[in-house]
């Protein structure tokens, strides 16, 4: 599977590479040095993905990967916003030229402006490209603390819950090892009473390092009075065959990994892990029908991809939990939308609450751009206005 | 926009199909970006700056079809005195 997308993406690189680069202004094109410098781009620049996919997490030196990273970051990201813009430009400027053509309109005749002239879109467009990925770069690594207030309508022998929500470490190429004290620290200042984990805690890229760098973070954290739950995301859940121990670490800590099962936090109020649908998860309608949650007490769904929450608002679920897209962010924004709800943030399903997470970190790159990586916290009060 | 070709003289033939293609695009950009800012608008965690950039694109790509076919995207269809029909003034 993960070998069939890195074949698509790796020949969808090939492609878009020659594309920019056949398309670059002809005067540039001329330029052999220009030529040359274009070359050795793409060249450093998929060799870089190729590590970042392949041997990435055997590297011992913590250094070199995030280079490799920052390489990766740096083609990749300017490199499909260039493509996406070169495309509409030479969509706007064939056709121009064929209808120019065609009427017999001459390029003198036609009133020329400074934005017309080439060269100067074209730098416009490497340093927009550049300056959006900078920008990014810089972002990923500035955790924020979003905190809701949600109201469940119904009654638990608890007055109020204090949720901490974290999703999407991918530690590895997505959050790096100076970036754990932070989080230890933003999941602290959340004072909650359960702490939720809501999948993709690693990926292919996590080494045996990044899941100590990870564990020593969550075991420096006052621990929560309801515990620690964790489940699986698209990235994580075959991380055995990647990071063998990960899953004992885990568990070593007392975190309780939920794979389409039901526990009690307190009393009474019902918390659903589900397990994501590519390790072969049960619909909603069976999970439901075999676990028989209390429709009259509190059911806390998590879930790590942000999907059929009005399914969920009709099985009785109060409040739906989850991470997944890492927000809204250029130019991944547009692929996020056909499969998902909701990017981030909360909306309200009927009765149902539903919070989406952009997550701490993001997968492969190190780039976030407009979303903000973010530790969720979440004051949950009970028994408003009756089910 | 630059008026310099970048077509390639050898093949007119996938120049003609480029061209086709071409056009298509910039015909259904409207539709595309209308549908993925109907599809933005729907979607909680969209920034509001990012709704009204992609709606000054849409209007953009609307301004631009009708240039382009105001003065003969389709030269047949095109009325007499329109620029490059060949009418002499």
């Amino acid at each position: 599977m993960y070998a069939a997308l890195f074949l698509i993406t790796f020949i969808f690189f090939v492609f878009l590479s020659a594309f920019v680069f056949m398309n670059y202004p002809a005067a540039w094109r001329k330029n052999r040095l220009s030529a040359a410098i274009l070359v050795l781009w793409h060249a450093v620049g998929i060799l870089s993905l190729f590590l970042v996919l392949t041997i990435y997490k055997d590297i011992p030196q913590e250094n070199i990967r995030y280079e490799i990273t920052r390489i990766a970051t740096f083609y990749y990201i300017p490199t499909m916003l260039m493509a996406i813009f070169f495309f509409v430009r030479i969509l706007y400027s064939r056709t121009c030229q064929y209808i120019y053509r065609k009427n017999g309109i001459k390029a003198a005749e036609q009133r020329r402006k400074w934005f017309s002239d080439k060269q100067v879109q074209t730098v416009f467009m490497i340093v927009l490209s550049f300056g959006i990925c900078i920008y990014g770069y810089f972002n990923v690594d500035y955790l924020h603390l979003r905190q809701y207030d949600v109201t469940v309508s119904a009654p638990s022998g608890e007055e109020e819950l204090k949720i901490c929500l974290i999703a999407d470490i991918h530690a590895g190429s997505g959050t790096w090892e100076y970036t754990y004290d932070d989080l230890a620290e933003q999941i602290d200042a959340c004072e909650a009473d359960v702490l939720f984990i809501a999948g993709d805690l690693f990926d292919e890229t996590t080494s045996r390092r990044d899941v100590d760098y990870c564990v020593r973070a969550l075991r420096s954290i006052r621990q929560p009075r309801y515990g620690m739950y964790y489940i699986y995301g698209n990235h994580d859940g075959l991380m055995e065959d990647w990071v063998p121990g990960a899953k004992e670490a885990i568990l070593g800590l007392g975190v309780h990994i939920l794979s389409d099962e039901m526990v009690l936090l307190g009393e009474d109020i019902q918390l659903i892990g589900c397990l994501d649908p590519k390790l072969g998860a049960k619909s909603l309608a069976n999970l439901f029908q075999s676990l028989k949650p209390d429709p009259d007490k509190p059911i806390i769904l998590m879930t790590h991809r942000p999907k059929h929450f009005a399914e969920m608002a009709e099985l009785g679920v109060d409040l739906a939990l989850s991470g997944h897209t890492h927000g809204f962010n250029i130019p991944q924004a547009f692929a996020i939308s056909l499969s998902n709800d909701m990017y981030s943030g909360l909306r309200q399903y009927g009765n149902m609450t539903a919070i989406t997470t952009s997550g701490v970190g993001t997968w492969g790159f190190h780039y976030k751009m407009p979303a903000e990586s973010e530790v969720v916290s979440i004051r949950v009060r009970f028994g408003g206005n009756g089910k | 926009m630059s008026m310099k070709s970048s077509s390639n003289r050898s093949f007119p033939r996938l120049n003609r199909v480029v061209d086709l293609l071409c056009i298509a695009s910039v015909l259904i950009m409207p539709l595309f970006l209308g549908v993925f800012f109907f599809i933005f608008l729907s979607m909680e965690g969209t920034p509001v700056w990012y709704l009204l950039l992609h709606a000054l694109l849409l209007l953009g790509s609307i301004a631009a079809l009708v240039r382009f076919l105001s003065i003969g995207l389709f030269p047949r269809l095109k009325k007499k005195d329109a620029p490059g029909s060949g009418k002499v003034r």
